[in-house]
This record gives structure tokens, sequence and C-alpha cells, in this order.
């Protein structure tokens, strides 16, 4: 773990740096709660933040995304690619993780996603290491710490952090703020910080780990474990839409009130909603609560397995927090393994 | 030929006609593709010849039910907006009443002056073709509706609830700052107004299709409502709902 070594001081520096060429987003107070948005100065940014509402897949994937314009009366259409130059400032692990998945999900067998891929082309990924908070459970899932998927991993140490590199620009950005290469010590505090985070994680699966989570999965389609969860689920999809791995989406064509311009937008979508498996003839895949949430929590765990060759759950613990009759990951894995 | 458009109330505050009116910035050009040739609230002018009626308000006197007949057969559309024209809104509340006391409950010693019955909704006394629900509608959903059937699109109205609509703004949950809110088994549409505004869900567009009413009373409950509270919340403006009567 090579890596160099940032002040208060200089990583402020970093920020106003980055600033000067890049729409910088970072996880900032809100209201009761932490959301990733667009920042003005750097004291906006809560190095501190446990999660966020929404996962910072936003600024890649918008909830609402224009895919194209166009014009009625002469048949034609203009695709629309956003390809401002973004920083996606303090991102723990989990989120980078997912942010991986998605690269794949919409890249993977030469089926390229380019209004994806031009906001990814320009994204800067600067990590954070963090510690657990009460709702995630990474270390079931594989996903605790971040070996790749990075620009910069800063992990604090005392008053500083380390800046770990993972690539290129990064290590380009470090020098350009001249940032003071590590020292032995710096390393060995940044190991301390990295075992005292796997030592607090309390979540966790009980008798499954990252990789036989999707056995239990197949042997448990008929778990009645389903059917009691179809009493407490509201089906209200905010699992899907705070999940940083759910690429799903609706497509819906808008109308100018001219009757001619207009634009076809994806919007977010989420297999927990009643017509998501619905089809044109009335007829719906997954009519029950307790099929739609089976579905997910194996989309999760078992289904995407070998595309992705881990849990697509990155552990970070939004759909927990989210869900208001607390319908958990951790907990259905631990009830079907019992 | 332009379409021609009529607007009609029944028993309701005529808020959603207002929210037409409202349109300021959109009104010169949706007149641009539409005739409107009756709209007590805006306009002198009544004709009987039209293609689309909107229509607010409730059902609630035997002599709406020939006026709404005579609506339907003149009208190729019939699209019911506001909650009083979709689902009865506030007004079906009266019908967990004994229909006469509650009419004198309300009127006093002029109730002799007021025959009405229980509360329906437009679709409870002819067949309607699409409804924008809500209280009052939301502009921009009109509006959209507008401009699909005048495109020949069938008009899209969410069947997946509000809080759908409150996570792709990134609110914070109602819940998280320890209000109570109906966003979970509400029908979507109006764009997570009241949660976005730091008031939660009263419910105003309905439910959606296959709420799960039960779980939701037991999250209203654990919240600090008591049951009878949280079953009279549902009452507010999805009373007319299966779900909800039982």
């Amino acid at each position: 773990m090579q890596g160099y070594i940032l002040t208060m001081d200089s990583l402020r520096n970093l920020v106003q740096e980055l600033m000067k060429t890049y729409k910088v987003v970072a996880p900032v107070k809100k209201e009761t709660r932490f959301d990733f948005c667009e920042i003005e100065k750097f004291d906006d940014i809560r190095l501190d933040y446990d999660t966020s509402i929404l996962p910072p897949k936003k600024y890649l994937s918008p909830p609402v995304e224009t895919l194209l314009r166009f014009k009625r009366s002469e048949n034609k259409a203009e695709p629309v690619f956003d390809t401002t130059p973004v920083v996606l400032f303090g991102l723990h692990p989990c989120d980078i993780k997912g942010i991986k998945h998605l690269d794949q999900a919409f890249s993977e067998n030469n089926n390229y996603d380019r209004h994806y891929l031009a906001k990814r082309e320009n994204a800067l990924i600067i990590g954070l290491e963090c510690l657990p908070y009460d709702y995630c459970f990474c270390s079931s899932v594989g996903s605790t710490f971040a070996k790749d998927g990075f620009d910069i991993m800063l992990i604090p140490i005392g008053d500083s952090y380390l800046a770990e590199v993972g690539s290129k620009k990064g290590e380009e950005l470090l020098k350009r703020i001249q940032a003071k290469p590590s020292q032995e010590l710096d390393i060995k505090k940044a190991e301390a910080f990295k075992s005292e985070k796997e030592k607090k994680i309390v979540r966790r699966f009980n008798k499954v780990n990252a990789s036989t989570v999707r056995d239990l999965m197949q042997r448990t389609w008929d778990h009645k474990h389903w059917k009691e969860l179809e009493e407490r689920c509201l089906a209200c999809g905010s699992c899907n839409l705070v999940c940083p791995t759910c690429f799903c989406f609706d497509v819906q064509d808008e109308v100018h009130i001219n009757l001619d311009d207009g634009e076809r937008r994806r919007i977010w979508d989420g297999c927990m909603l009643v017509d998501f498996a619905k089809v044109g003839s009335g007829e719906n895949f997954r009519e029950h609560r307790s099929q739609r949430l089976r579905h997910r929590i194996n989309r999760k765990f078992n289904y995407l397995y070998d595309r992705f060759n881990s849990p697509t759950c990155v552990g970070c613990g939004r759909c927990v927090r989210a869900c208001t009759v607390k319908i958990d990951p951790v907990e259905i894995v631990n009830e079907l393994s019992r | 030929m332009k379409p021609r458009v009529a607007f009609f109330d029944f028993a309701s505050c005529e808020g959603c006609q207002l929210s037409v009116i409202n349109m300021e910035n959109e009104l010169l050009d949706i007149v641009s593709h539409i005739d409107i040739v009756n709209f007590r609230e805006a306009m002198t002018e009544a004709s009987d010849d039209y293609d689309i009626a909107f229509i607010e308000g409730s059902v609630t006197r035997e002599y709406d039910i020939p006026r709404l007949k005579k609506i339907r057969e003149n009208a190729k559309f019939v699209i019911p907006i506001g909650a009083c024209a979709c689902t009865g809104g506030v007004n079906f509340r009266k019908n967990f009443y004994e229909l006469n006391e509650i009419r004198y409950y309300v009127y006093r010693d002029s109730a002799k002056y007021f025959d009405t019955f229980a509360t329906r909704p437009v679709k409870a006394v002819i067949p309607v073709d699409f409804e924008i629900p809500g209280c009052p509608i939301n502009a921009k959903e009109f509006l959209s509706v507008v401009k699909s059937l005048l495109i020949g699109k069938k008009p899209e109205i969410p069947n997946y609830p509000v809080c759908v609509e409150c996570k792709l703004l990134g609110n914070v949950c109602m819940y998280d700052k320890g209000e109570v809110c109906l966003g979970a088994v509400t029908r979507a549409g109006c764009g997570a107004w009241c949660p976005s505004n730091s008031s939660g869900c009263e419910g105003c567009r309905g439910l959606v299709d296959e709420p799960n009413k039960n779980s939701e009373i037991e999250v209203l409950t654990k919240a600090g409502l008591t049951v009878e509270d949280a079953i009279q919340k549902f009452r507010i403006f999805a009373g007319y709902f299966e779900e909800v009567k039982k």
C-alpha cells in the first residue's frame, strides 16, 4: 500500500483544485440525513457521514435521464450524452463496488450503454474508508475494502489521511498538489484503521458467506419465510430505488405542449413494484409481494452471481434504512439458513 | 378541427378547475390545440357539443345522475378530475355515518333543503375513460393527459406509490423526521408534493393497486398513532376503496 499523506489543509487544496475543472459531488448534510450533492465549498463536505439517502450512482445513472430529443414533424431524433467532468468524492468501499457492478452491467457482452459510459468516462472517484453504521453488513458480501475501482482512496489516520493511488489520474492529481509520499508509520496506521473497521462490523450472515449465500438461495426457493414476508412488505419499491446496484429502468416519451418537440427519458424502475413484471396481456409474472421480494433477494445473491462473480448486494444497508417495515437482507439470509 | 373540451362540476370545492385556470404559462398553448366550449368557472358561453368532458366533484344528489348520463352521451371521452370525482374524496367520509344523522349534524335546521344520498365517485354512475386523481389535481399531470389525448397516446397515470417519487427526488423520508405518511400505499403522480414540502402524504390520490393496508396501519401505529386514528387517516381520502371500507 504505497501512497501519499494528506493533512486536512492539503485535502482542502485537493478539493479546491478539483473544483476548478470538475463538478465536485460529495456527502453533505440534508435535514436529518446525508446525501451526495454538488458542493460549493470544501466545508460543505461531511467526511463523517454514515450513508447517503441515494447512492452516488445517481450522477452516473440519474433517476430521470434524457436519452434523446426528437421532433415529430421531421421524424428526427438526436441522442443526448452528458460529458460533464464530475468528481465523486468520499465514496465508501461499498459504493465503489456498486459502481464497478454498474460499469459491467452497462458494458458487458459488447452492449455499450453510451449514456452511462459518457458520464462514467468523465468521472473521477475518490473513496473514503469508513467505519460501520447501524444498518450495513459489508463483510458478509465481500465489499469491506475496495482494491480497485477508485482513482484515490482516503484512509483516515488520526488528523490526516493516507491517500492510496488507484489510477494514473489519481497519482497525477496528488503530485499536482505536492502531496508528500507516505511513511512506514502512516501505512501501519492505515492498516490499524482497517482492522478496527473489520472488528466493528456486527451485522453479519450467521451461517453463510459471500460465496455460499448463493447456494442457500437456491435451496430455499420454497421456504415459508417468503410467505411470512408477504404480510409485512408494502411493495413500495424504496429498497430498489436506494440500491447502489439496481439498474432497471422504464422508458417514457414526453412531448412538449407544441406537440412537436419532445424527449425520451429513462426513469429508475424497481422489481418490487406491482407493474414491473406485468405484460401486455395483463399477466403478471410476479403477482405477489413475496414473489417479488424473493426475486429481488435472489437477484442480489443468486441470479447475477455468475455474471459478476460475487453477490451484487454490496451491504450498504440503504434498503433496510429506507424500509418502513425494516425488511432486512441479513435477517432474511439468517432466517433462511437457520 | 380542434377537439371541443368541456368542464363540469358536481360536489366539490372547484379547486381542480382552478388548478387548470392557474396554468397561466401554458393556457395559450393549450387553447391553440383545443376549443374550450363549456367551463362555468372560466367563461360565460356554454355548449353541449363537445368531445372531451372533464368532471370535477362527487355525486351526492338524485338529479346529478341524469346530468352525468347526458354528459356521457355527449362526450367521446369522460375524464373525472380530482379526488372527489375519482374516489368521492373527502366527501366520502359521510358514508361512514348514518346519513340522516350526518345531514342534520352538518346542516342543522336547514337539512330539509339538502336532499343528498351517500357520496359516489363518477365511475359509480357512468363509465369513464381515464381518471386524474388528487386533491387538487396536479396541473402537470393534467397537461400530460391532455397532450397524450391530442397525439393519440394512452395517458399514463402511475400505478406505483408516492415513495417512488420521494426516492427519485432524494427526499428525506417523513418517518425519519418523526412524521407519519401514507406515501407507501398512495398512488403517485403528484411528484411527492406534500413530502417534498415537509408534510406527510394524506393519500389524496387514492390507494395503489393491491395496497398492504394492514402493514401500513402497523407502520402508523409504531409511529405513534392509535389504530383508530390510523384507520381514520385512511378514511380521509381512501374510504371508497374496498380495503378501507372493510
